[in-house]
């Protein structure tokens, strides 16, 4: 059984933990950024560089947003994420002082002078619980202009709560205030950061290890769900399953898994991928950036949802629909009708109203949505749906 | 900057840089469908039916089509470039582009005011399909929503394009209308409590490609089909704001702006969408002391009138056209006369309507009949009230309104108007004149635009006011060659016969001026 390794989550490992600052402190919280505060922003891109450390969901190496950081930029952490399954970011909440000191020294690396820590406005907790934080690490003067120039200010931005509002162009348009919805304007000068990258900003630069983690939330149909840190790469799918998390409950069938998410592919638990001249089960793919690409899948944010033949998956598809349907931004005709056609068509059949037409009706429709949207979300939509009606078919099937 | 070379389905054409696919087609005269984007706003990109193929040549000279089809209204032209607009994927984007905006649509084309001038009907007959594939019920929205002072909104109709919201914010420089809510609950909605005054609302019902916003005062109007189109000039302001007026068996049904990008874009003020409505009762024959004449009759009189008088006095006007403000020069110059002119000005809102309220004033200009901006009011009612002049000509300012009684009696009033008014009824000539819809010609607009209009409905048995003047200048046995003398005065029209003035009008200099 490969053995955790956890760094982003060490301190919400301990029972004791709490988040307060002198409990951080205590824990050599802040070291790093002291440390780093007077080195090169050259120097610390460098550092990311030999790490290889990527920013989660996008995959894009973090020294090469860094590169292409704009001037004086605003430093957002995306803390908005609203993957449904994907619980990690408010894990990660919960130990604000290690993010707010990764924004830190980010901040200092683009060379922002303000953070935003964008979070969405349903956490409330956690909106406190980072406010405090805040002002907690303000009274240090870790957060805040410095006398004589230098220092950056920080602090939380609620975001509106919809999906779309944690996607990068939503992102963007919520920081100068307007309605989430692509723009061919040019973009704000924004850095924008996944909680989770932030985190590990800090740690790459803490132990100078070649350890580099990701942190996976799995969820469904497993004994164990929650939030799992593994050295990258060290894993399988199959491991994650069925060792890590507990696996199924007994007796009961794998039928599907959603490996990176579910804005992407669902697939097939018998599924066999074709890795160069192997062929490989599902369970034997290995939990790294470079696999799925190849396979048309993206490694995602690091959300694993297994789907066991105890769940009425058809409540699955229609659910997830609704999800779509009310979460995109409304802006492109293919997704914003052709969301709402399919949620409409999921909910009759859900009513038991299904003609036998329906299933290849919704496959022609996510292709025909494929390649027309404007956004990356429409996109994941298509091919979420698309890959669940194609593997549930029988489901959706009610005559 | 130098052109560069495209392929448009195979096809080379040479365009210029720096413009996007969509125009580059519209410049060559290729067809790719659009909905969401106009030439004068932002892009947006939100309809997703202009979706064309495209490949670039790569370094080894092989063409490397894009996997997706991309945006003809947002992607720029580059050198090389190869452009599809009718393979097999572009047809299948439309297709689906046009299933997915027809899914939720009510079908009400034939009881929209839309119809037959609908960007989203036109597409759908191209492209749509013949049949439905939605078996679901059809979302309700909100029908009859009143926007602003005289917009109504269809909500079922709207195709969230945003042109109505980019018009508002870029044009009007006002968040007049918006959408709230998200995803496919995004509805259109009026700015709650915010100054809905504007003169230029019904833009926004000639943008929008849906015929969500229609004009509640103008609704049941002949098919578009049924009509006939004819370019003109608003005769509002001395913008000269280009339009089309629309027509059918000599009656006028509407107005509409015509690009002129010159002049005044794509957009026109809505006061100026009724100039054609005129309650007022028209002149339509020569009268002397209220008699019908002929005009052969009412133009002897005149001139006899004129003769005996020794000398007469003539107040001119901006609304006549340049061809007529030339014969009146010919006029000036070969009799004893005086001329008297007038402004007429109101405060402008700095876009499409300006101050001065007529328009041909620089017309005036050029033909030699000012040199000076006109005030003459107070020197008319002097020359009234001092006896200067016994006989009067006077073209369409009402000035029995203001001119004494007293001093009017006992002058011999030639007056020249399109409809009746106080002046019309104490005239002892009266000669009726066309209006600009009834004839063609020119207008010379604040910034020395030469722009013509054309004739887009006749008027029989209505002389016009040329035929008057010519009439009177052959009493005193002149004729005029009009064209010839106008190019001669002009040096920009030299080679240009009215047919060749373009729709666009010809900028000309103020130092155009005639001697
Ligand atoms: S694809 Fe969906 S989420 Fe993306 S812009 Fe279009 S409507 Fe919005
Ligand atoms: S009202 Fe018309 S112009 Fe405005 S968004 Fe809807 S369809 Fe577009
Ligand atoms: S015209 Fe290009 S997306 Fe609408």
């Amino acid at each position: 059984m490969p053995l955790e390794y956890p760094l982003v989550l060490k301190h919400l490992r301990e029972k004791a933990f709490k988040p307060g600052i002198e409990a951080y402190l205590s824990l050599e919280g802040y070291q790093v950024y002291r440390r780093f505060l007077e080195a090169s922003a050259e120097s610390l891109k460098q550092a990311m560089r030999t790490a290889g450390l990527r920013e989660c969901g996008t995959g894009v190496l973090v020294a090469d947003i860094w590169d292409r950081a704009p001037q004086k930029p605003i430093l957002v952490i995306n803390a908005h994420v609203s993957e449904p399954g994907n619980f990690k970011d408010r894990t990660l909440l919960r130990d604000p002082h290690q993010m707010i000191e990764g924004a830190l020294i980010a901040a200092h690396a683009v060379g922002a002078e303000q953070i935003y820590f964008y979070v969405r406005s349903d956490w409330t907790a956690e909106i406190k619980l980072l406010e405090a934080a805040i002002e907690d690490a303000r009274a240090y003067c870790f957060v805040g202009k410095l006398e004589g120039g230098g220092g950056c200010e920080a602090c939380v931005y609620v975001g509106g709560g919809a999906a779309i509002c944690g996607e990068t162009f939503g992102v963007e348009a919520a920081i100068v205030g307007c309605r989430p919805v692509p723009s061919m304007m040019g973009h704000p000068s924004v850095v924008i950061h996944s909680v989770e990258t932030v985190c590990q900003v800090k740690h790459v630069l803490s132990v100078a290890h070649e350890t580099l983690t990701r942190v996976f939330a799995v969820g469904g149909g497993v004994q164990r769900p929650g939030c799992y840190e593994f050295p990258c790469g060290s894993l399988t799918l199959g491991e994650l399953i069925y060792d890590v998390a507990g696996g199924l409950v007994p007796g009961r069938k794998l039928r599907g898994v959603f490996p990176c998410g579910v804005f992407s592919k669902c697939v097939a638990a018998e599924a066999l991928f074709a890795l160069g001249p192997r062929q490989v089960s599902l369970y034997d793919l290995p939990m790294d950036f470079d696999t799925w690409p190849q396979l048309g899948l993206s490694m995602g944010r690091g959300s694993v949802i297994v789907i066991d033949d105890a769940v009425n998956v058809r409540s699955i598809i229609v659910n997830l629909m609704r999800f779509f349907a009310t979460e995109i931004c409304g802006f492109c005709v293919p997704c914003r009708e052709g969301s709402r056609w399919l949620h409409q068509m999921l909910e009759r059949i859900q009513r038991g109203e299904g003609r036998p037409s329906d299933v290849e009706l919704m496959l022609s429709l996510t292709d025909q949505m494929r390649g027309r949207v404007a956004c990356p979300f429409g996109e994941f939509m298509a091919d979420s749906v698309h890959s669940l009606v194609t593997l549930f078919r029988e489901d959706l099937k009610t005559t | 900057m130098s052109d560069i070379l495209i392929f448009f389905d195979c096809e080379s054409y040479s365009v210029p840089q720096d413009i996007t696919i969509l125009e580059a087609a519209e410049r060559i005269g290729k067809a790719i469908p659009h909905i969401c984007s106009h030439p004068k706003l932002s892009v947006s990109g939100n309809c997703r039916s202009c979706l064309v193929e495209v490949a670039l040549p790569d370094k080894d000279n092989v063409l490397q089509w894009q996997p997706t089809p991309v945006l003809a209204c947002s992607t720029k032209v580059q050198n090389g470039m190869h452009v599809r607009t009718q393979s097999e994927m572009v047809r299948a984007s439309r297709e689906s582009v046009m299933e997915f905006l027809f899914a939720q649509r009510p079908l009400d084309c034939t009881v929209c005011d839309k119809a037959g001038d609908c960007s989203l009907q036109n597409i759908a007959f191209d492209y749509g399909r013949s049949c439905s594939r939605f078996h679901e019920t059809k979302i309700k929205k909100p029908k009859q929503i009143i926007v602003g002072p005289r917009l109504i909104l269809d909500a079922e109709r709207c195709i969230l394009c945003s042109l109505c919201v980019r018009f508002c914010k870029e044009v009007l420089k006002k968040d007049l209308i918006a959408f709230s809510e998200r995803g496919s609950a995004t509805q259109l909605v009026c700015a709650p409590q915010s100054d809905m005054e504007s003169n230029y609302w019904l833009n926004m019902v000639d943008i929008c490609p849906a015929g969500a916003l229609v004009d509640s005062k103008a609704t049941l109007k002949p098919r578009p089909w049924l009509l006939k189109k004819t370019p003109s000039i608003s005769t509002e302001s001395s913008v000269g704001v280009n339009i089309d007026v629309w027509s059918r068996e000599g009656t006028l049904y509407a107005i509409t702006p015509r690009r002129n990008d010159f002049v005044n874009d794509t957009w026109m003020p809505d006061s100026a969408r009724e100039a054609f409505v005129d309650k007022r009762e028209r002149c339509s024959e020569c009268r002397i002391r209220g008699a019908v004449v002929t005009l052969e009759e009412a133009v002897r009189y005149s001139a006899q009138q004129i003769k005996e008088s020794g000398g007469f006095g003539i107040v001119g006007s901006s609304f006549l056209s340049l061809e007529e403000q030339f014969l009146l020069k010919k006029l000036l110059d070969s009799t004893p006369s005086k001329l008297f002119w007038l402004k007429h000005e109101d405060r402008g809102d700095g876009f499409l309507v300006s101050d001065d309220r007529t328009p041909n004033l620089n017309g005036a200009f050029l033909s030699g009949l000012l040199s000076q901006p006109p005030d003459d009011l107070n020197a008319i009612k002097a020359a009234f009230a001092q006896n200067t002049f016994k006989t009067w000509l006077v073209f369409y300012e009402d000035i029995a309104t203001w001119v004494d009684k007293k001093a009017l009696d006992g002058k011999t009033l030639i007056y020249c108007n399109t409809h009746s008014n106080k002046s019309a009824k104490e005239a002892t000539v009266l000669l009726p004149a066309l209006t600009v819809f009834e004839q063609a010609g020119c207008f010379v607009n604040r910034d020395y635009r030469l722009q013509k209009f054309l004739k887009a409905v006749e008027r029989k048995g209505v002389p016009s006011i040329s035929d008057a003047i010519k009439g009177l200048l052959s009493h005193f046995n002149i004729t005029v060659d009009l064209w010839p003398t106008i190019q001669a005065a002009i040096p920009a029209l030299q080679n240009t016969s009215f047919d060749e003035i373009p729709l666009t009008g010809i900028q000309l200099k103020k130092s155009d001026k005639s001697v």
